[in-house]
């Protein structure tokens, strides 16, 4: 019973709530030795860059967050090389819809649908930069 | 000092003996039949307080919440409905790459609730040109 409270509580806290966000962000990711301490902004994504990509030591090279509204369109301009156009296709109980293009420079790279959930982050993997890998993230928070 | 004080009170006791007398009662038996009920009302044991109250608020709050619930189920059939896990987790529907030498694959995060969009053939940035 106490199970089922709790499950019930952190559904409907996990619904979307009006006023969400996304969050872009530039980061450049590193093997060193040691590894760096994680930035704050980056702590909740550390353990999936590691993962996902295997690198230990993150930089957060830029950030930008915009409202999400149904049916608009925003740029999301982490840093002057790498910018989202994000068009807000529709809203779900859970999630959002979007239509997402990534750009480099004045290059569209890529176009993606995506449905994106509150705290359940698309990573990008971005070009080799110097010594590291470029990750591009969005999150609505 | 308390002898004095003692000796004026006992002299004004003794004056208010003499000069104040008890007003003669009108209808002494009412009176006594007032008080007699009073003193009865106040000795009658109390009834002990039901369950009756606790029992209705009980049943009129889960009333209440049924309702609640009902009316939830009614009026907002998507909220009321328990969501599935899936429905929490990000996912990439189609993702296409724009230029040629370019390739993109989406996945799920293994163990999480995120989205991984993997790029291949992207250009090498040098270190020396800037990125923010």
């Amino acid at each position: 019973m106490k199970r089922l409270l709790v499950a019930l509580l952190w559904m409907s806290a996990a619904g979307l709530q009006a006023g969400d966000r996304i969050w872009s962000a530039l980061v450049l990711a590193t093997n060193e030795n040691p590894p760096r301490p994680v930035p704050a902004n980056l702590e909740d994504f550390a353990p999936t860059i590691r993962r996902v990509f295997g690198y230990n030591s993150l930089y957060l090279l830029g950030e930008k967050k915009r409202n999400l509204v149904t049916g608009a369109e925003e740029w999301l301009v982490p840093s002057k090389a790498f910018f989202f156009k994000v068009q807000v296709l529709g809203k779900k109980p859970t999630c959002y819809e979007l239509q997402i293009e990534l750009y480099r420079g004045q290059k569209l790279l890529v176009t993606s649908h995506t449905r994106l959930a509150r705290d359940a982050p698309l990573y990008i993997r971005g070009p080799q930069w110097g010594g590291g890998q470029l990750v591009l993230l969005l999150e609505v928070q | 000092m308390k002898n004095s004080d003692d000796r004026e009170w006992e002299k004004t006791r003794n004056l208010l003996r003499e000069h104040l007398t008890v007003p003669p009662l009108t209808n002494p038996d009412f009176i006594n039949s007032r008080v007699l009920e009073a003193i009865e009302r106040e000795e009658r044991p109390r009834p002990a307080a039901s369950g009756w109250s606790l029992r209705w608020l009980f049943w009129s709050g889960a009333t209440a919440l049924l309702m609640a619930g009902l009316l939830t189920a009614v009026l907002m059939p998507r909220e009321f409905g328990l969501r599935s896990h899936d429905e929490f987790i990000s996912q990439v529907i189609s993702a296409r790459a724009e230029m040629p030498q370019l390739s993109v694959t989406g996945f799920q995060v293994p163990d999480g609730r995120g989205v991984v969009l993997w790029m291949e053939g992207v250009d090498y940035i040098p270190a020396g040109e800037g990125v923010r």
